[in-house]
């Protein structure tokens, strides 16, 4: 009966979310902070740090925005800049800068298939591949989600997020 | 205890029903209160999990929108809600407790209690209140508060209820119905059985077994009780069979009975016959031995023969008394005592107690005192010669053991329960030799003395204290005695109720008195066997113009009767040849004498209530030694007094005068002189010697002896002397005792001037 109802609220729950993409008046790295919190990894890391790293040259902007997060899951945020996806490492989170939009193709060959949650910052990011990607539009930050490459990926986003994301 | 009265009065049946009924009722409320709160339970139970379960799936669905801030999303997920009846509202708070977003199905109810109250869960009007966490990852993102309506639940609960009820009420009546036949079963053996029981009762035959319908527990019932009817019919058999035999036993007890009652009558009958004989064949004989040992006491001049002969006279005429005082105590017991209830007056009775007993104590130097209580009324109803009795042998006693002291008679009263009545107190006290505590209880008892006394140092029969008790009771009053030894002794008798007489008139019957029976010219039949007996009547009608014919025996009676065909006949009863009982039956038999009255003579008590009782033919009868007064007064009863003048109103002084001064009761005396010796010399010394000891045996003694003399020397006035003196010893009337025994000496000298005048007739 439990099972049921829970089925049932499911589907009912998510027959009602349409995939409509959705304006967000929230600060960006906020959303990512809950973004992350929403994200599943199939892999456990055995490490006592969440590790998020940043291609191009925004690693400034989003270690600062770390510094108010400080802890996801139980661990530490570490961010770290590369320069080349081959350094990505241990890394759940990469956030390609606009300044990297050219070679974010590349970069998302290299690591679609892993259990690494990347994300983009520039409008067309997500269609390249980014499996998030939020922009700015008329100081409206937008957050779209590439449901290809999410299910390519090892990582699993939370639904709902698709039911507030624009959905690429 | 009404219930329980009512419940006791009705029948099994009804009473199985009720009980069922009830039962069931209380088992069903019991089962449908305790479902009630199960189902409640299990109802709220369930709605809880639901509840629960849904706000997990909210929870889980809304903590992005919340995170996210998307209430729009957020409201579609809340309004999910709408497929779950229950729910009425629900309220998403952040996680600054900010509403956030919310639902409602019914727009009247109001979130306001989730922030008054701080309680996960609660109830207000039918409303259920649940407030939850929404938690994701471990990390609070809101609150979700949800208001349930509990109408559903109760529809529930009752739909549950109802048809719990339904259930309930159909398995009553099923148990109903069930135990209904059960008991059926049970209770119509029970009838049956009731109703067989009714049977025997009624028609008590026990050969009568009810039918076994089944083989359970009332087929065993059927079974004892048929086996229980076996043996009571076996019982009865033998009850039966007993109750013959004891009936059988019954009758041959009863009639061994009868046979001993037959056998005890005949003894009593005998033992009264021997009374009676004795009372007749040694009186008569013993009047004869004592007055011939009196006088042949003057023929002897040997001291030892003398004494010899005393010892003779002494013993005739203690065996005399003591004769008469078994037949006076067979009477008593026998219960043919007649007491003869008189007036009489009560200072006067006394008195004359004391004049004969003041002289008696004074001679043996003791103080006699007399108290009588002056309020006594002046005359009661009382049988005094019997009265007398008593008190003179209580008396008698206490002057006989008392050597030194005083002897007092007191007479008081008590109370009566009625008003015309009084409760007569008598006391005699004296201060004797008392009687030991051990011998007081049997002091009453018949032949009974204190073993101590030796009777010749007192004499006595033993018997007077045991005749008193029995008069006393007769006359219904009690005789008690305290005593000590050596102290003396109180003797107590109380007549209860005894009646006050209206008139103080002294009554006592005065009997014709008369030295001459002058009937007249009719012919007077006298039959006996004894001479003397003839010649003692006869000498009564000396000088008259009544013939007198005499008979031996009952055939002589007839003969003489039917040849001188007399005006009254004097019938002996005890004769050879033929007794006063066949030759009266055979005189009333025949036709020409039938109405010639008879008086029957008899010496014995026994026979007078023979006489009395049995349905003889005599007309009435006369007590030996016949008294000249008596016989007038019955001759006068039966020939009626046409031929007799009684000299009416002649007070006793009158009587004795007229005795001294009749010369005529001084003719005719055959050998005067002979009898003046004897009556000088030894009946002289009895005279005196029965003044000594002043007894009333001694003085009945005397009596009788001077009777015999005067018979045998036709001395009449002697004759009178010792009718008179019987009489007044036979009434106990002790004045008179004294009056006609003073006599004696004053007519021995009235004698002996006759004598001596005729002796100078002869001479000259």
């Amino acid at each position: 009966m439990k099972i049921v109802i829970k089925i049932l609220s499911i589907l009912i729950i998510s027959l009602l979310i349409q995939s409509s993409g959705k304006n967000l008046t929230q600060n960006k790295d906020d959303l990512i902070a809950k973004v992350i919190k929403y994200t599943r990894w199939s892999e456990k890391r055995n490490t006592s740090h969440f590790e998020v790293c940043v291609i191009g040259n925004s690693f400034e902007y989003y270690k600062k925005c770390c510094k108010n997060i400080k802890y996801i899951d139980g661990r530490k945020i570490v961010v770290r800049q590369i320069k080349d996806v081959n350094e990505l490492k241990s890394a759940q989170v990469l956030i390609i800068s606009e300044s990297e939009f050219d070679k974010i193709e590349l970069i998302i060959e290299k690591i679609k298939k892993k259990d690494v949650l990347t994300i983009g910052e520039a409008k067309g990011m997500a269609e390249k591949g980014a499996i998030l990607n939020f922009y700015s539009v008329n100081n409206e930050l937008i957050m779209e989600i590439n449901e290809k490459y999410e299910r390519i990926s090892k990582i699993d986003l939370h639904p709902n997020l698709f039911r507030i994301a624009k959905v690429i | 205890m009404m219930i329980k009265k009512f419940y006791s009065s009705i029948a099994i049946k009804k009473k199985n029903l009720i009980t069922i009924f009830i039962s069931i009722s209380i088992a069903g409320v019991i089962i449908l209160v305790g479902l009630f709160f199960m189902i409640h339970k299990s109802i709220q139970k369930n709605l809880n999990e639901r509840l629960d379960t849904f706000i997990n799936v909210v929870g889980s669905n809304i903590s992005l929108f919340i995170d996210f801030d998307s209430k729009e999303e957020a409201y579609e997920v809340i309004s999910s809600a709408e497929t779950i009846e229950e729910i009425s509202a629900i309220l998403i708070l952040n996680n600054d407790g900010e509403k956030f977003v919310s639902y409602f199905r019914n727009d009247t109810l109001d979130f306001e209690p989730f922030f008054v109250k701080d309680k996960p869960a609660f109830v207000i009007d039918d409303n259920y209140y649940i407030r939850k966490d929404i938690i994701y990852k471990e990390t609070k993102i809101g609150t979700i508060c949800i208001i349930a309506d509990t109408e559903m639940m109760s529809k529930e609960l009752n739909g549950y209820l109802r048809y719990t009820l339904i259930v309930l009420l159909l398995a009553a009546l099923f148990s109903m119905l069930a135990s209904y036949k059960l008991s059926l079963n049970i209770i119509k053996p029970i009838v049956e059985l009731s109703e067989t029981v009714k049977k025997i009762s009624r028609d008590h035959n026990y050969s009568v077994r009810i039918q076994k319908h089944l083989n359970d527990e009332i087929g065993e019932l059927y079974d004892n009780f048929n086996k229980m009817l076996d043996e009571i019919q076996q019982k009865n058999s033998e009850i039966q069979r007993f109750n013959e035999v004891l009936e059988r036993k019954v009758i041959e007890r009863t009639k061994e009975l009868e046979s001993a009652k037959r056998l005890a009558e005949n003894t009593s009958r005998s033992k009264s016959e021997l009374l009676a004989n004795m009372s007749h064949e040694i009186r008569t004989p013993m009047n004869a031995v004592l007055g011939f040992s009196e006088l042949l006491s003057n023929q002897l001049v040997n001291e030892t023969h003398k004494s010899y002969l005393e010892a003779i006279i002494t013993s005739g005429k203690n065996l005399l008394v003591l004769i008469d005082d078994i037949l006076d105590l067979s009477k008593i017991e026998a219960g043919r005592f007649k007491f003869n209830y008189i007036t009489t007056n009560l200072k006067q009775f006394f008195n004359e107690i004391n004049q004969i007993f003041e002289t008696k104590v004074r001679q043996k130097k003791l103080n006699y005192i007399f108290e009588f209580d002056e309020t006594l009324p002046k005359a009661l109803v009382i049988d005094e010669v019997r009265v007398r009795q008593v008190i003179y042998n209580i008396l008698g006693n206490a002057v006989k053991f008392t050597e030194s002291g005083y002897i007092k008679l007191s007479v008081n009263k008590e109370t009566a329960t009625e008003s015309n009545q009084i409760t007569l107190k008598i006391q005699v006290e004296d201060t004797g030799i008392g009687i030991k505590k051990s011998a007081q209880d049997k002091i009453f008892e018949p032949f009974r003395q204190d073993d101590e006394l030796q009777i010749k140092d007192y004499g006595g029969t033993g018997l007077g204290l045991s005749i008193s008790k029995r008069l006393v009771e007769g006359m219904n009053g009690i005789i008690y005695m305290t005593s000590k030894k050596f102290v003396g002794t109180t003797f107590t008798i109380v007549f209860k109720d005894i009646p006050i007489a209206t008139s103080d008139m002294q009554t006592r019957t005065k009997l014709i008195k008369k030295n001459d029976l002058d009937f007249g010219n009719i012919k007077v039949l006298i039959v006996d066997d004894v001479a003397s007996n003839r010649i003692l009547i006869k000498a009564y009608f000396t000088g008259t113009e009544t013939e007198v014919i005499q008979a031996i025996d009952g055939l002589d009676a007839i003969e003489k009767a039917k040849e001188h065909m007399p005006d009254i006949i004097f019938m002996d009863l005890r004769m050879p040849r033929l007794d006063g009982y066949e030759a009266t039956k055979k005189i009333k038999a025949d036709s020409q004498l039938s109405k010639i009255p008879i008086i029957a003579l008899t010496a014995s008590v026994q026979e007078n209530d023979d006489i009395l009782n049995t349905k003889t033919q005599f007309d009435g009868y006369l007590i030996k030694p016949i008294q000249k007064e008596i016989l007038a007064a019955e001759m006068v009863r039966l020939l009626g007094n046409q031929f007799y003048k009684p000299i009416e109103n002649v007070d006793a002084e009158d009587e004795d005068y007229h005795l001294l001064k009749d010369d005529s009761a001084f003719k005719d005396i055959e050998e005067p002189n002979t009898l003046l010796m004897k009556l000088e010399n030894n009946v002289c010394n009895l005279w005196q010697l029965t003044k000594k000891k002043n007894f009333i045996d001694d003085y009945k003694s005397f009596a009788e002896i001077i009777g015999e003399l005067a018979v045998e020397h036709k001395f009449k006035a002697l004759q009178i002397l010792s009718e008179e003196l019987l009489k007044s010893v036979n009434n106990f009337d002790i004045i008179k005792i004294n009056d006609n025994f003073e006599l004696y000496p004053l007519l021995i000298n009235k004698l002996k001037e006759i004598l001596n005048k005729d002796e100078e007739k002869t001479t000259r």
